[in-house]
């Protein structure tokens, strides 16, 4: 009843707001359209950093302020790695992101991250670039077994790659060592003193003062994933298999091949035989002896059960022989230029356990993995230690010097530093914390830092996808960027000065200095550079708002309708090739002066649009205003309806 | 209705609950971001051949419903499925092992001390209410109450196996020593369950404390307290025999829900320390994305839950037959 009585003011009510909607959207409809001819969009982007990667938020947060003084705005993002490669694999929307991808001990990341091969669901190459000159250089690389020939193609295909910048290559994270220093005789490499592929600390490791028999303890942050050699792709399970297992090649501390099980090989001219002699007194763990039987069993047990892991490489290999017990002869498809880099990567398994298994099959620690490497499986409790004791019937002479090698858990940071301050362990798994570091310098008992500093395998880069802004595909946007970035600051901010400054897309401070191409593309630091570049090629800062524009689009002078690059060129001074338009090439000089000519534009261009703004500001805002008055009437014409 | 009845219900009920419990957790998993097959690899640089492999050996190719329809038959049939991370080893194995029997010990030894000290200060906070002993030991409790739990455990770490040296940094052993029999075991065993089960006490004894001095304050008021003075009884009787036997029955329907902690564990506690229990377990399993481990452990937990709230309920309606009247 009292519905009735009200009626009437909540219909009122109702109109009111009505009449304030009407208003609003007339507003929307007109003001884009008035507002719209010096609307541009700003170079303003995200960027993806990794959250729980300490080294990749500084170095963003870094960037994001070098960037700034060239008018980007490259936002920070600290961002999960579970939303990240989702977005990666699938999605493909990403703008930018800075992070770490990881260096293989040969330089595979030029196919990887670069070819079109892989632009597909869950490929490596994120950012979608494509370009059939780079593909055709790696794709004739990976076939050329002369090492020069490579690498100079290699160059080659670098200097595409530092005009077309798909990623910039910042620094290397590199590896510091916490290590008691009564121990001695590792090996300095590129990626680490303790990694996987470096063989050689754990066969010359050793006591100061013992120099057989001393037992070593390392400190792991969580258990070992894997006791099955061909499953085990974590860098925890992988340090204890290469311990455990040998392959028929190594590496020295310069990321040269050098022989392992294999004294010597020979391969053909054409790259399609290759011939390896393997030692003659190495034992599997239980005793018996390992043959070339062995090693063509390996293979053949990849192949045949389809392994997913060394797929590249076993794909080129059509068959191995053997001759005799002591010579294996791999016949391969085709020439592969990283065939023995690839071998290093496959574990030798012994025929007589493995024949009947599934490549997947959990080796239960009880059972002890048998291998044939410098040490020996002993004991373990799951989820806390284990403990490998050297193989005193090594077919190296001499070798291991330790005793045993022991890991332990130790899941916190923290303790992890305290049980190396203690003797607790003797050092850890992976470098040192960040956090640690000053600590570490002053600790006089441990090696010096210095004496343990490693090229680290992480290189940090900023990618571009390709696919989302225009932006990001301009070679110019990208150039301005690289010149705008003081690497050696990211590297003393986010590391404390531990990594290295990587220029090229091959850096010869990890793959060795034969890799340094003396004509090699490279940006300096220069930011005034970097601002005339963006100036020139028509990104400029129109509204003043410290951030730059995109370039005015082109006109639609040959009348079909639609802007394109069919038609003439847009008015900006000349930068070469903008938007698919000729330009001319202009020396720094010339680039001044028409800077100035654009800056006198620029002016008046302002103003105009400062003027246009306030106007659309306004109705913005009034229609903002109107919308919500009219919500609440409505609202409270409602309440009053239902009473 | 009877209470045979009444039981009948209450498992009937558990049982809805258990089934709810298993599909929430099915499909909170998939839901989840975070590439399962990058968990089974390990390493972010996969190549997607290998990925692919592991998708289709997975079973992840497969639609949900079919997924789903798979994870109850094999749930029927007692397996929960196969790590992601420990590649090939059954997750019953993985739960129900050395982490299991690691966290019972720990969080159980950890909540007894702490509720035997509650009780003990409690009684005597609440007996010499507004005396120094008394504000001094709330504020104290108050103080271990709110402490983050890791933050203590790490200054414990710091003082007691660094500076001082005494007891071992981590670990529930000590690695790669042989013991001679049991009692060594043991005693080593013990030597490096002090410091994570003093944390662990520390960081419970505050709200037991409180809990049990308010209890006390309260069954002060209460008409028979009155009746025990006037009969002439010591103090030492009153306090004993009839204010604290009464405030201990919330006290021990408290510890009852506290049971399932002796299960999850204490996540940060079990890290700081390295001791090898289902809490670390759990936080390994998160970061690794390990899916039927984690499903393992929240199903277990869940169906422990809910099989000990019917326990207690049956047990109570057994005892009391005014809950069961309730029920009617």
């Amino acid at each position: 009843m009292t519905a009735k009585k009200l009626a009437p003011s909540a219909l009122i009510s109702l109109l009111l707001a009505a009449s304030l909607i009407v208003p609003l959207f007339s507003t929307c409809i007109v003001a884009p359209v008035s507002a719209s001819p010096e609307e541009r969009e700003e170079l303003s982007f995200e960027m993806w950093t990794l959250d729980w990667d300490t080294i990749s938020v500084d170095a963003g947060d870094v960037l994001e302020q070098m960037l700034r003084d060239i008018g980007i705005r490259m936002k920070a993002m600290p961002t999960s790695d579970e939303v990240m490669y989702d977005n990666f694999d699938l999605e493909h929307t990403y703008e930018v992101y800075e992070m770490s991808h990881g260096y293989n001990p040969y330089p595979s990341q030029l196919r990887d991250r670069c070819h079109s091969d892989e632009i597909m669901d869950y490929g490596a190459n994120y950012a979608g670039y494509s370009n059939p000159e780079l593909d055709a250089l790696i794709n004739e690389a990976y076939k050329e077994i002369d090492f020069e020939e490579r690498t100079e193609l290699l160059w080659d295909a670098q200097r595409i790659l530092a005009e077309d910048l798909p990623y910039i290559p910042l620094f290397t994270s590199d590896d510091v060592h916490a290590i008691r220093k009564e121990w001695t005789g590792f090996h300095r490499m590129p990626g680490g003193i303790f990694n996987w592929y470096n063989r050689l600390t754990s066969i010359d490791l050793r006591h100061v003062d013992q120099e057989y028999g001393a037992n070593f303890i390392m400190a792991y942050p969580s258990y070992i994933r894997r006791y099955n050699p061909i499953h085990a792709s974590d860098g925890r399970s992988l340090l204890v298999m290469s311990m455990v297992f040998d392959a028929l090649v190594s590496y020295d501390e310069d990321l040269n091949i050098i022989p392992w099980l294999a004294t010597d090989w020979d391969i053909s001219p054409d790259g399609l035989t290759i011939t390896f002699n393997i030692v003659h007194n190495a034992n599997w763990h239980d005793g018996v002896p390992l043959t070339a039987e062995d090693v063509k069993f390996t293979v053949d047990f990849y192949k045949e059960q389809e392994i997913p892991y060394d797929v590249a490489l076993m794909e080129r290999i059509e068959s191995v022989e053997t001759d005799g017990d002591y010579r294996v002869i791999f016949h391969m498809t085709e020439p592969y230029a990283w065939v023995l880099d690839d071998i290093e990567d496959v574990p030798i398994i012994p025929q007589h356990i493995w024949q009947d298994k599934d490549w997947d099959w959990p080796v239960h620690p009880d059972a002890m993995p048998i291998g044939s490497g410098p040490f020996k499986w002993d004991s373990y409790v799951d989820g806390e230690w284990i403990k490998l004791v050297a193989n005193p019937d090594f077919w190296m002479e001499g070798k291991p010097h330790l005793g045993s090698f022991t890991i332990r858990v130790i899941s916190e940071s923290s303790a992890r530093f305290l049980a190396i301050k203690t003797g607790e362990v003797h050092t850890e798994r992976y470098e040192l914390d960040i956090g640690f570091i000053e600590a570490a310098e002053k600790d006089p008992n441990l090696v010096p830092l210095e004496d343990t500093w490693c090229v680290g395998m992480w290189d940090y880069v900023i990618n571009f996808n390709q696919r989302t802004d225009p932006a990001l595909k301009d070679p110019a946007v990208k150039k301005a960027i690289a010149y705008a970035i003081d690497k050696q600051r990211l590297v003393d901010i986010a590391r404390l000065g531990y990594g290295t400054v990587t220029e090229t897309f091959i850096p010869p401070e990890f793959y060795g200095e034969a890799y340094r191409d003396p004509e090699a593309i490279t940006y300096e630091y220069n930011v005034f550079l970097a601002n005339q570049i963006l100036d020139a090629a028509g990104y400029l800062d129109i509204d003043a708002d410290g951030i730059r524009e995109m370039p005015a689009p082109a006109k639609d002078s040959d009348g079909d309708g639609i802007p394109d690059e069919k038609d003439a060129c847009p008015d900006v001074p000349g930068r070469p090739e903008y938007g698919g338009c000729p330009g001319e090439e202009e020396t720094i000089e010339e680039l001044s002066t028409s800077l100035g000519e654009i800056r006198t534009d620029v002016t008046t261009l302002k103003a105009d649009v400062a003027s246009l703004r306030s106007q659309l500001n306004t109705s913005i805002n009034m229609s903002y205003g109107l919308a919500i008055v009219a919500i609440i009437i409505a609202i409270v014409a409602v309440f009053l309806a239902r009473r | 209705m009877g209470f045979k009845e009444y039981a009948g219900k209450r498992i009937f009920q558990g049982i809805i609950t258990i089934m709810l419990a298993i599909t929430l957790n099915f499909f909170i998993f998939r839901i989840m971001p975070g590439d399962p097959t990058r968990a089974v690899v390990g390493d972010p640089r996969i190549k997607t051949e290998t990925r692919l492999a592991l998708i289709k050996k997975f079973g992840l190719d497969k639609p949900l419903l079919e997924q789903f329809i798979l994870y109850f038959y094999n749930l029927f049939r007692g397996e929960l499925g196969i790590s992601f991370v420990q590649m090939g080893r059954p997750v019953v194995e993985i739960i129900l092992g050395r982490k299991m029997i690691n966290t019972v010990i720990l969080m159980g030894s950890s909540m007894s001390l702490a509720f035997a000290l509650g009780i003990v200060f409690g009684v005597v906070a609440a007996w010499k209410r507004g005396t120094k002993t008394d504000v001094s030991s709330v504020v104290l409790s108050l103080a271990t109450y709110s402490m983050p739990v890791f933050w203590f455990g790490m200054l414990l770490l710091l003082l007691l196996s660094y500076y001082v040296m005494v007891v071992p940094i981590a670990g529930t052993i000590t690695p790669g020593l042989i013991h001679a029999n049991f009692f060594e075991y043991a005693k080593d065993y013990l030597h490096h369950l002090v410091t994570p089960m003093v944390t662990l006490a520390v960081s419970f004894f505050g709200g037991y404390f409180l809990f049990m001095r308010d209890t006390i304050l309260d069954v002060f008021t209460e008409d028979y307290m009155l009746t025990a003075r006037a009969k002439g009884l010591s103090d030492r009787k009153i306090l004993f025999k009839h204010a604290m036997r009464n405030a201990l029955l919330p006290m021990v329907s408290i510890m009852g829900v506290h049971v399932t902690f002796l299960i999850s564990g204490a996540t940060m506690t079990e890290t700081v320390f390295s001791w090898d229990g289902l809490g670390r377990l759990i936080y390994d399993s998160v970061r690794n994305s390990d899916y039927p481990v984690l499903q393992g452990i929240f199903l277990i937990m869940a169906v422990l839950v809910v099989v000990a709230s019917i326990c207690a309920d049956i047990t109570c309606a057994y005892l009391d037959p005014r809950i069961k009247e309730a029920a009617e």
